[in-house]
C-alpha cells in the first residue's frame, strides 16, 4: 500500500466514481419511488384489494432474485451500460417501498377515515390531504430501506459497465490494490450512511406534529 | 325533516336483515333518539341518512328530496355528521380540523376564521389555548366538543349523531348532554341521535325510537313511552325504574302548589329552586325526613311540594 495510490484512488478516480453512483441510486430510486408509491395505493383501494398478495409475493420474488443474475439477465437485452444496471436495482427497490407504502395506509385509522367521508370529503381529497399524509413518514421509511439497499448494490453495477463506485472496487480487486478497495467500499458506506441520516431527518420533520 | 319510507338493508351472507323494512318520520327542529341494544340496526339506520350505507329497498328523503337523486359527497357536506370516535383529523390543527368543511364548499379564508372562532367560543373551550393546537394535546372531552363543532361548522340543518358522547366519562358526559341541550334550544337543528343508554335517549330525544333486531319496537315522546310501554321488550329495556326516571322528565315548578303571600320562609325547613328536578326533590324529601319542600325563585317563596303532590303527578300522567 502506498499514499500515492491511496491519493490517486481518492482524488483522481473517485470524484467521478461517486458521481456516477449517485447517479444510478436518483435514477433508481426516483423510478422506484414513481412505480411503488402508486402501486402500493392502487393496491389499497377497496376495489382493487384483491391483487395485493399476488402483488406482493410478485415482488418478494424479484427481490429474492439476486441482483448480479438480473444484470446477467438483463444484459443479452438490455446491453451493457446504465440501463440494466438501474434495472436490476429496480427490481431489488420496489418491494420495501411498496409494502411500507401499503401499511403506512392501511395503518390510517378508519375513524379518521369514516370522519373525513361523512363530512363529504372525496375518496381523492381523503387520499390527498387525509391518507397519504397520515402515512408519508411510513413510506419514506421504506424509500430509505429502499435506498441504503441500491447503494450497496449499486457496487455490482461495474460489472457490466455501469461505472460508480464498483469500478474502484472491481479495479483494485483486479490489480491488487487495496487502496482502490478501501476508498471505493469506504465511500460506498459513508454514502449509505450519510443518506440514511438525511432521509431519516426528513421523515422526522414530516411526520405531523401532532403524532 | 326527515322522511324514511320502508326502508332494508339487507347485508350478503347474513340470513336476517339488519333494518327491515322500517318507517320513520323526523320533524323539523327535534332531537329523535334511536336506541336499542347493540345490533339492533340503530347505527345502520342513522348511516343511511348521509349515504354512508346504501338501502337495499325503500327510499329516504329529507325536506320531500329522494336523498338518491343528490351526489353522496354534496349530500354529507350539507349533514352535520358526529360519532363516537370522533375522528379529528390528527394532522391538522382543531382550527384546520373544524374548518374542513367549510372549505369544502370554498368559503372565503376569513369568513371561515371568524366562524372556526365563534364555534371555538360557543363550544366553551379556550379560544387562544385551543385553535393551535393538535387533537392528540386535548382530553376526550375537549376533543368531542371539537367534534360537534366541526359538524356545525357550516350550519348544517341537520346533524346526526351516532353515540356522540359515548367515550368520556359520566361527569364529562353529563356536562356536555346538558350543554347541547341549551344550545339545541337556541339552534333548533333537526337531530337524529343514535345511543344504547336509555337515560340519555330519555334525556336528550324529544323523540325516541326504540329498535329491536332490525325493527322499530315503538316510536314516541320519552313520556308516551315510560308511560305505555308497548310490550314486554320496551319494558325490560327501559328498566323497572320507569316511573322514577319519568320524575327525570319534569322540574319542581311543574308539579308544585303554588303559595301566596300568606306563607313565610321561615315555616318551612329545607327549599330547593322551582328548576329541580323531581328525583332531586324527592331525594331531599326523604334525605331530611321531611313532608314538603320550599320552592324558591330566586330568592323568594313561590310555592310548597309534598310527597302526595309528587305521588299525584305520577298517577295522574299515568292514566293519562
Amino acid at each position: 500500500m502506498t499514499w500515492e495510490n491511496f491519493r490517486f484512488a481518492l482524488f483522481e478516480k473517485a470524484p467521478g466514481a461517486l458521481f456516477e453512483h449517485s447517479l444510478i441510486v436518483l435514477i433508481t430510486i426516483t423510478l422506484a419511488i414513481l412505480i411503488s408509491v402508486p402501486l402500493g395505493v392502487f393496491l389499497t383501494r377497496p376495489k382493487f384489494k384483491s391483487f395485493g398478495l399476488v402483488t406482493l409475493n410478485l415482488l418478494n420474488i424479484l427481490q429474492a432474485i439476486p441482483g448480479l443474475a438480473i444484470i446477467a439477465l438483463a444484459l443479452p437485452i438490455l446491453g451493457l451500460g446504465m440501463k440494466p444496471a438501474v434495472l436490476a436495482l429496480l427490481f431489488q427497490s420496489l418491494l420495501p417501498i411498496v409494502k411500507n407504502t401499503i401499511a403506512g395506509l392501511l395503518g390510517v385509522s378508519s375513524d379518521v377515515k369514516e370522519a373525513a367521508s361523512g363530512m363529504g370529503m372525496s375518496r381523492r381529497k381523503i387520499l390527498l390531504e387525509v391518507e397519504i399524509p397520515l402515512a408519508l413518514p411510513i413510506i419514506l421509511s421504506g424509500i430509505r430501506t429502499a435506498t441504503v439497499y441500491v447503494v450497496s448494490m449499486g457496487t455490482l453495477a461495474a460489472l457490466i459497465g455501469a461505472g460508480g463506485l464498483g469500478n474502484l472496487i472491481m479495479g483494485g480487486l483486479s490489480l491488487f490494490r487495496p487502496e482502490y478497495l478501501i476508498v471505493g467500499a469506504g465511500l460506498g458506506a459513508i454514502m449509505a450512511i450519510f443518506l440514511d441520516r438525511v432521509l431519516g431527518h426528513i421523515e422526522y420533520r414530516i411526520t405531523p406534529p401532532g403524532m | 325533516m326527515i322522511e324514511l319510507m320502508q326502508i332494508t338493508k339487507q347485508y350478503s351472507g347474513q340470513t336476517l336483515p339488519a333494518v327491515d323494512k322500517l318507517s320513520l318520520f323526523i320533524p323539523q327542529g327535534e332531537i329523535c333518539v334511536l336506541v336499542g341494544p347493540s345490533g339492533c340496526g340503530k347505527s345502520t339506520t342513522l348511516r343511511m341518512i348521509n349515504r354512508m350505507i346504501e338501502p337495499t329497498s325503500g327510499m329516504i328523503k329529507i325536506n320531500g328530496e329522494n336523498i338518491m337523486n343528490t351526489d353522496s359527497d354534496q349530500l354529507r357536506m350539507g349533514i352535520g355528521y358526529v360519532i363516537q370516535q370522533i375522528g379529528l383529523l390528527p394532522h391538522r390543527t382543531i382550527a384546520e380540523n373544524i374548518a374542513i368543511v367549510p372549505r369544502l364548499y370554498k368559503w372565503p379564508k376569513d369568513r371561515i376564521k371568524k366562524r372556526v372562532e365563534e364555534l371555538i367560543v360557543m363550544m366553551g373551550l379556550d379560544l387562544e389555548k385551543t385553535w393551535g393546537k393538535y387533537p392528540s394535546q386535548l382530553s376526550g372531552g375537549q376533543m368531542q366538543r371539537v367534534g360537534v363543532a366541526r359538524a356545525m361548522a357550516v350550519d348544517p340543518p341537520i346533524m346526526l349523531m351516532d353515540e356522540p358522547f359515548g367515550a368520556v366519562d359520566p361527569i364529562a358526559r353529563t356536562h356536555l348532554q346538558d350543554e347541547f341541550l341549551r344550545l339545541q334550544r337556541e339552534i333548533k337543528k333537526t337531530i337524529v341521535f343514535v345511543t344504547h343508554d336509555i337515560n340519555e335517549a330519555i334525556k336528550m330525544g324529544d323523540k325516541i325510537a326504540i329498535f329491536d333486531a332490525g325493527r322499530l319496537v315503538q316510536f314516541g315522546t320519552p313520556e308516551e313511552i315510560l308511560t305505555n310501554p308497548i310490550n314486554n321488550f320496551v319494558e325490560k329495556f327501559i328498566g323497572h325504574d320507569r316511573v322514577v326516571k319519568k320524575l327525570n322528565l319534569f322540574r319542581a315548578e311543574e308539579v308544585m302548589q303554588p303559595v301566596g303571600r300568606d306563607m313565610r320562609k321561615n315555616e318551612f325547613k329545607v327549599f330547593v329552586q322551582t328548576t329541580t328536578s323531581l328525583p332531586d326533590a324527592l331525594s331531599l324529601l326523604l334525605e331530611y325526613d321531611v313532608d314538603y319542600l320550599g320552592i324558591l325563585k330566586g330568592e323568594e317563596l313561590c310555592g310548597i311540594l309534598s310527597f302526595k303532590d309528587i305521588r299525584k303527578h305520577v298517577y295522574r300522567k299515568e292514566g293519562e
